[in-house]
């Protein structure tokens, strides 16, 4: 019989095994307690640590462990039960922690669908179900004891050996890997794994995570294989673009060549016809020859127009640094001598840009040229061009206090050939705005219009800002 | 063309048009019987370097201008610009491309073959005439020829 320390505590039952006596620490202990415990009763045998529950008077639960043995009267007959109790809640409900936290863990490993391997040794003491799916095994037994590196394809038997190499200490973890197993029929599996040195069973063992990537890597390949074959298609297509481009080029560019032969032609033998033979001439039919020859020089001047707009497009682009101003300045020049005299022509300061300055030397030509045109039919003509810089893109603009337009027409304002106005107003050939507009997105800017009938108009256009 | 008499201006052309044209703006220069006109490349190098061509013959001149025309069936205006101006009995004559092609590699490769102008035609007459007409002063009066004939 144990001596009763602090925490222990003496009891007795009757032969019916109820209690008759407990100690004070175990008071809300119910008297039939031990009742139940047929076995007691029947073997009427010492019992060590057998675990009760009880509740507190304030309902708490807690958990003694009886010890006893049975006591018997002078003739034999069975007394009851005589023992000591101790309160062992705390030990105990750590201990059922434990063994749940236990069970959480296996189910995780047995439920995980990534495969679950431990080597010591480099064989296999445990794999779950997954791995047993991923080796190809019927269960996980079927595993037991194979060798490491009969399950590491070879080509990875080096890569493995430095890793383990790197998995001496415990708690060490390695960086996954993308290798290949090797099934039990032979076949082999792309897999991604993971290991971890750790401590089974009180010997160092690895664990390893591995997840069946063929699935991933299938659709890896067949990503990139799409991809190939859309670099390839949109090669392709653009191969043809540029063809049909190149194509059309030369074809508007030498059409416009051959077009230009029979205008000289036309406006060739109607000048000799009046220079030469003026005298047999009728008044009428040497006004009409005049209109012969006046319409073949206006043609001659849209393919013109036409060439140069075409030629834009196969020009090659040069990227330099473009003093905006000094190109304006000297586009207001060529406007002044061209026929606006009497325009005056304020220019604000101008940003500096980044492109091809002769083309952009055109915009501002094409725009500034423009705008005199446009409003040298006004009181006292005024051509305004300014600029600011902003922080993706720098923005010019041209307005002039001219004829305007109806912004109704604006979509056709850049239009190749696309007038506004008709020749007996303005001349032009319907290129002029095409051309900025061409230049300016080849910049990669965009260009538009303000304008009102009689109320000037001002020309926009934006370049992306130059890099610094 | 009479071979007996000296030709001041070859005349390279293939569109009878344009000949017509360049023509009436050189009559006031150059009497026609001193204008050579043919519409190949072949016809071309055939009166400069044939057989009885002006190369050939002794005593015969070279002519003091070439107006010459790119696109030309057979042999093209390059070509004939090119063995006009690799042999020496040639290399001096003044050769004037007149053509309706503003295309960049036309107009490098004429020079880059040494060229002495390359006249992009006007589609207007008067233009045209004045063209035709200002060539003709400049490199038939205004210029220096060499002095000494070169060597052949």
């Amino acid at each position: 019989m144990r001596i009763e320390s602090a925490s222990d505590w003496a009891w007795e039952t009757d032969a019916a095994l109820r209690f008759t006596r407990v100690g004070s620490a175990i008071a809300g202990l119910a008297p039939e307690a031990l009742c139940a415990h047929e076995r007691l009763r029947k073997s009427r045998t010492r019992f060590h640590d057998l675990l009760v529950e009880h509740r507190l008077a304030d309902g708490r639960r807690r958990i003694a462990a009886l010890s006893g043995e049975p006591a018997f009267g002078t003739g034999g007959e069975f007394l009851g039960y005589r023992g000591s109790g101790r309160d062992v809640t705390e030990r105990v409900i750590t201990e059922w922690a434990l063994r749940e936290s236990e069970e959480r863990y296996r189910s995780l490993v047995e439920l995980s669908p990534d495969a679950v391997l431990i080597w010591q040794d480099e064989r296999l003491v445990f794999a779950n179900r997954a791995a047993a799916a991923l080796l190809g095994a019927d269960s996980p037994a079927a595993l037991a004891g194979r060798n490491l590196w009969q399950v590491v394809a070879p080509q990875f038997h080096e890569r493995v050996r430095e890793r383990l190499a790197q998995l001496s200490e415990p708690g060490r973890t390695l960086p996954r890997l993308e290798q290949v197993y090797v099934r039990l029929d032979g076949d082999a599996v792309e897999v991604e794994s993971s290991a971890t040195a750790f401590s089974y069973l009180g010997r160092p063992a690895v664990l390893t995570l591995a997840r069946d990537i063929a699935e991933r890597k299938r659709t890896e390949r067949h990503i990139r294989s799409l991809y190939a074959e859309l670099e390839a298609r949109v090669e392709e297509r653009t191969r043809q673009l540029r063809a049909t481009v190149a194509e059309l080029e030369s074809f508007s560019y030498s059409i416009s060549h051959d077009l230009r032969a029979p205008l000289r032609a036309i406006d060739g033998f109607a000048r000799i016809l009046l220079a030469e033979h003026a005298a047999g001439l009728a008044p009428d039919a040497r006004r009409l020859l005049e209109r012969v020859s006046g319409n073949a020089l206006t043609m001659g001047r849209l393919i013109d127009g036409l060439l140069e707009f075409s030629r834009l497009a196969r020009k090659d682009l040069a990227a330099a640094p473009v003093d905006m101003a000094a190109l304006a300045r000297a586009a207001i020049e060529e406007a002044r001598s061209a026929g606006a005299p009497d325009t005056e022509f304020r220019l604000a300061p101008l940003p500096g840009a980044s492109g091809d300055p002769l083309l952009l030397r055109q915009v501002w030509v094409n725009l500034l040229g423009n705008a005199a045109k446009f409003s040298a039919r006004a009181r006292s003509p005024l051509v305004e061009a300014g600029g600011a810089a902003g922080e993706s893109e720098n923005v010019y603009f041209v307005r002039d206090n001219g004829a305007g337009f109806d912004m109704a027409w604006s979509g056709k304002l850049f239009g190749v050939f696309q007038r506004l106005h008709d020749d007996a107003e303005f001349g032009g050939t319907g290129v002029g705005l095409a051309i900025v507009k061409r230049i300016v997105e080849r910049h990669g800017g965009r260009v538009w219009a303000q304008s009102a009938p009689g109320a000037g108009a001002t020309f926009w256009f934006a370049l992306p800002a130059p890099r610094t | 063309m009479k071979p007996d008499l000296e030709i001041e201006v070859l005349l390279v052309e293939d569109n009878p048009n344009d000949a017509e044209l360049t023509l009436r703006a050189l009559r006031s220069s150059v009497p026609r019987e001193r204008l050579a006109h043919v519409d190949d490349g072949v016809k071309a190098l055939e009166i400069l370097f044939g057989d009885r061509g002006l190369a050939a013959r002794t005593g015969a001149s070279m002519p003091r201008m070439i107006l010459l025309d790119l696109k030309l069936p057979k042999v093209d205006g390059l070509e004939v610009l090119r063995r006009v101006k690799t042999d020496d009995r040639t290399r001096a004559i003044p050769v004037v491309v007149l053509t309706s092609s503003k295309e960049e590699r036309d107009i490098n490769e004429s020079y880059r073959l040494g060229v002495n102008s390359y006249l992009v035609k006007p589609v207007g007459f008067d233009e045209y005439v004045a063209a035709v007409a200002d060539a003709g002063r400049y490199w038939m009066a205004l210029n220096q020829p060499p002095l000494a004939k070169l060597a052949g």
